[in-house]
């Protein structure tokens, strides 16, 4: 499956949703893993558009592979982008217990990343960031 | 995202459907605005209808919240289930506010 290549802005959200989900029914994955790839993938593609780069932008690339081994069977969905170094994964987790007046607004979008996918790997790979998020199905 | 809004009693039952994403948030925003505006104090917000949520939609909800807040008023939710709920749960929300099965039970609360 070839990958797809966007602008790492939320304008690029309904092609990415679009390529991920199909791929997830191409392989017959049911269940509550599409749900879960629909909101991360979100997630991920907001946070390079508002973070990777700076002002003049940059482009994501993102591609998905099923991988079966005799007793499992796991989804991975990868991203990619060349901006700033940045470890989504080694991020402080907000305070979920604050109440209306204390929660401050935002950082919710990597916690629910980082609780709905089975495994996260972060890889830094010369000047690119490269996510894999992986579900079982 | 659509919003249906009905008056009962004191209350706002707004039924909100469709998807509350990073593109559509926004549109929460300015209907809580409006909810202010006509100085509603109980808006029951019914997510029955809402395929879907991310982390955008939890900021307006919050950012709203933060608002009703300020000017005396409050928001009530019913009617979760599926990932809607889960979204809920993981970051707190459902602890954060009062949360209803139904509506009835909202505007009883």
């Amino acid at each position: 499956m070839p990958s797809i290549r966007a602008k790492a802005d939320i304008s690029s959200l309904p092609a990415i949703r679009d390529y991920v989900l199909n791929i997830a029914r191409e392989a017959d994955i049911k269940g509550d893993v599409p749900p879960k790839l629909d909101l991360v993938l979100e997630e991920v593609l907001v946070n390079v558009a508002n973070h990777a780069y700076g002002k003049h932008g940059g482009e994501i690339e993102v591609d998905c592979s099923v991988k079966e081994t005799s007793d499992s069977r796991t989804f991975c969905f990868q991203m990619r982008d060349w901006g700033i170094y940045f470890d989504p994964l080694n991020v402080d987790k907000p305070d979920t217990t604050a109440d209306i007046d204390e929660r401050p607004i935002g950082g919710l979008g990597l916690l629910l990343v980082t609780t709905l996918a089975d495994d996260c790997q972060y890889t830094r790979h010369d000047d690119m960031n490269i996510l894999t998020l992986s579900f079982n199905v | 995202m659509d919003f249906n809004n009905t008056k009962n009693g004191d209350a706002l039952v707004v039924i909100v459907s469709g998807r509350m994403d990073a593109i559509t948030a926004s549109e929460f925003d300015a209907q809580c605005q409006s909810w202010i505006e006509k100085s509603e104090t109980k808006v029951v917000i019914d997510l029955s209808g809402l395929e879907y949520i991310s982390s955008a939609g939890l900021r307006s909800i919050l950012s709203a919240a933060k608002k009703m807040k300020g000017a005396q008023g409050e928001l009530l939710f019913c009617g979760l289930s599926g990932m809607v709920e889960e979204v809920f749960n993981v970051s707190g929300f459902a602890a954060m506010f009062k949360i209803y099965s139904t509506t009835e039970a909202a505007l009883a609360g």
